[in-house]
């Protein structure tokens, strides 16, 4: 904690990007119809997107998606 | 020229002829139906003439080119697949201007708007991904002829479609006559008989008939009668030692089915056995066939 | 036609969030590599009061062992799950039919798509370079541009190769599964063939390790020719064997 308080200037930029692009992920996610979503239901989407910080995104528009290609998604 | 013409065209796969031998003549500017049920080598032979697949054996030559040679040939022609594919992060409107930009089309705005109307998706802001069967098969014929292609080419371009959207589609490519080249295959022997001038039937890989409409019922037309009389047996008695009567049967209780050699003299020479046999004449028909006929005739005797 | 095709993939990237993935991860670990380097002794320090555990101090180099081992790994992973699909889910989807049914030089389709990835990445790499020098120069000011800028260099070389190997690998599967079969049974034979030492020199693989052992000590551009060279002919052959497959291939 005390590790946080010192440093928190230089920290704060890192977890600046990974909210804005959470936040990214989560408006994408939002403005999606149901059925282009793969895999998993929206709110577990939303969950995914949080706890795995800078990767929940990641995971998310590479594996959360269908119909970005093409019809047999 | 044919638009069209491939010589001994096949394509086998492991050791199934998906075709076989096929020698396909499609002259400019008809509306050519390619006909055939699933699984006859439809698919194949149009994979085969957009260079999709590569030939086992054999050549085929479009609009004067070998396409085995270059495929420059492929920006003349306008293709719809069976089951169209698009990228579906794009709207209709940026997913042709992606096609008009890729066929080198220079000021394409303007084009683009009217296929949009044509295909009624001007409305429409979502993304294709959104979009039913129904709206996907308009965008894929917008897209096949957005570039003004001298050759259409469409796979089954009915089958995915309601009654509305099959009649609209057909018109469509009917209002194509003399401007475009047109090769459509169906399995729906209803959408050859509305708009096509010309059909090949290939069954089981094989080519079983490539002719226009107009020699199709010329050659196989039966020449068939229908007459109504009040003295059938009597008339039949007459008519049997004639030698351009062919076959004859009673239909009903006073209808007769007659075939004639010759349409005209029969045409002629009955009214008169008529009146000197003293026999009333209720109903006069003449039989023409109908497609349904000599597509089943054909398809079934192999021609 | 290859420009009008690249425009096509930078509207794909916008549109499907691809853009987003690789800038957002590219400037998260520039950044966070040298605040890493720089807190995590202290970090760890900081854990265990009741026992002393001696830790060196960090030196500016820890900075750009952190960049180069995150690039490596999480970014390496990143990458290739991005591009990986490029050719081949266009090929799963039915939409390289289409394209190439328009009369599409298909090799360029396949240079395009590489070009626009290649171009995409170092754009991103330079932005994160120039991120995790600016950082490392704040919380080390002794930081060495040189140093920091050529190893950034070389693993430049070597992500080209990367770059090589998923577009040849795309341009040979016909699904995205296929491909990452391809490519990493090629990256790893590689990764195996690493060990004997008459192919170490002329090895792709052996890249990354030379960039630790240039941050370690010093920078010898001199004896990573041979590398370099192998790796860029691989490259090639990899581009054009995987166009030249792809522009044959029935779709």
């Amino acid at each position: 904690m005390e590790f946080i308080v010192k440093y928190w200037a230089y920290l704060l930029p890192v977890l600046i990007i990974q909210v804005v692009f959470q936040i990214i992920a989560l408006v994408d996610l939002a403005r999606r119809p149901r059925e282009e979503i793969r895999g998993l239901s929206k709110p577990l989407w939303v969950v995914i997107i949080i706890i795995f910080e800078i990767l929940g995104p990641v995971i998310y528009f590479i594996f959360g998606k269908k119909y970005d290609a093409g019809d047999k998604n | 020229m044919l638009a069209i013409k491939t010589e001994g065209l096949s394509k086998y796969f492991n050791n199934k002829k998906a075709v076989e031998d096929l020698n396909l003549q499609v002259p400019e500017g008809v509306i050519f139906g390619y006909l055939g049920p699933n699984g006859a080598g439809k698919t194949t032979t149009i994979r085969l003439l957009l260079s999709l697949a590569k030939p086992t054996k054999g050549r085929a030559y479009i609009l004067g080119e070998n396409i085995s040679k270059s495929r420059n040939y492929l920006k003349k022609i306008g293709f719809l697949p069976e089951v169209p594919s698009f990228y579906n992060f794009f709207t209709a409107k940026e997913f042709l201007n992606f096609i008009s930009d890729i066929s080198g089309m220079v000021k394409p705005n303007k084009k683009i708007e009217e296929m949009l109307q044509l295909v009624e998706l001007n409305k429409e802001k979502k993304r294709i991904g959104t979009y039913s069967r129904g709206m996907k098969q308009r965008l894929g014929i917008a897209q096949a002829i957005l570039s003004d292609p001298p050759l259409l080419i469409l796979d089954e371009p009915t089958s995915a479609l309601d009654p509305e959207g099959r009649k609209e589609t057909l018109d469509l490519i009917a209002s194509f006559k003399g401007q475009k080249t047109v090769f459509f295959s169906t399995h729906i022997l209803g959408d050859v008989e509305k708009i096509c001038d010309m059909v090949g039937i290939i069954k089981e890989g094989r080519l079983v008939l490539n002719d226009s409409i107009e020699n199709l019922k010329k050659s196989h037309s039966k020449r068939t009668l229908f007459i109504e009389v009040d003295k059938p047996k009597k008339l039949m008695e007459t008519l049997q030692y004639l030698n351009w009567v062919e076959e004859m049967s009673p239909v009903n209780k006073n209808g007769i089915i007659l075939q004639v050699k010759d349409l005209q003299f029969a045409q002629k020479s009955l009214p008169e056995i008529l009146s000197k046999e003293n026999i009333l004449l209720n109903k006069w028909e003449l039989k023409e066939p109908t497609l349904e006929d000599i597509f089943l005739e054909v398809v079934h005797n192999g021609n | 036609m290859v420009t009008k095709l690249m425009k096509k993939e930078w509207n794909e990237y916008l549109k499907t969030g691809k853009f987003y993935i690789l800038l957002f991860v590219f400037i998260f670990f520039a950044i966070l590599s040298p605040i890493t380097a720089k807190f995590m002794p202290e970090f760890i320090k900081s854990l265990s009061q009741e026992i002393t555990i001696t830790v060196p101090p960090p030196t500016w180099r820890d900075s750009f062992v952190q960049f180069s081992k995150n690039l490596n790994q999480i970014v390496f992973i990143v990458i290739v799950l991005v591009f990986l699909g490029s050719v081949a889910e266009e090929k799963n989807h039915g939409t390289a039919s289409l394209v190439a049914a328009k009369g599409i030089d298909r090799r360029k389709w396949v240079f395009s798509k590489f070009l626009f990835q290649i171009l995409f990445s170092l754009a991103m790499l330079t932005i994160a370079f120039f991120l995790c020098f600016y950082y490392a120069k704040l919380l080390f000011p002794e930081t060495q541009f040189y140093l920091a800028f050529s190893s950034t260099v070389l693993f430049a070389v070597y992500l080209f190769f990367i770059l090589t190997l998923t577009i040849f690998s795309s341009s040979i599967g016909n699904s995205m599964l296929q491909s990452a079969g391809i490519f990493f049974a090629i990256f790893i034979i590689l990764n195996i063939l690493n060990i004997i030492p008459q192919v170490n020199p002329y090895n792709p693989m052996t890249l990354p390790s030379i960039e630790n052992q240039w941050i370690a000590s010093k920078v010898a551009w001199g004896n990573t020719i041979k590398p370099i060279i192998s790796t860029v002919l691989l490259s090639l052959i990899l581009i054009f064997s995987g166009a030249a497959y792809f522009h044959k291939q029935e779709l």
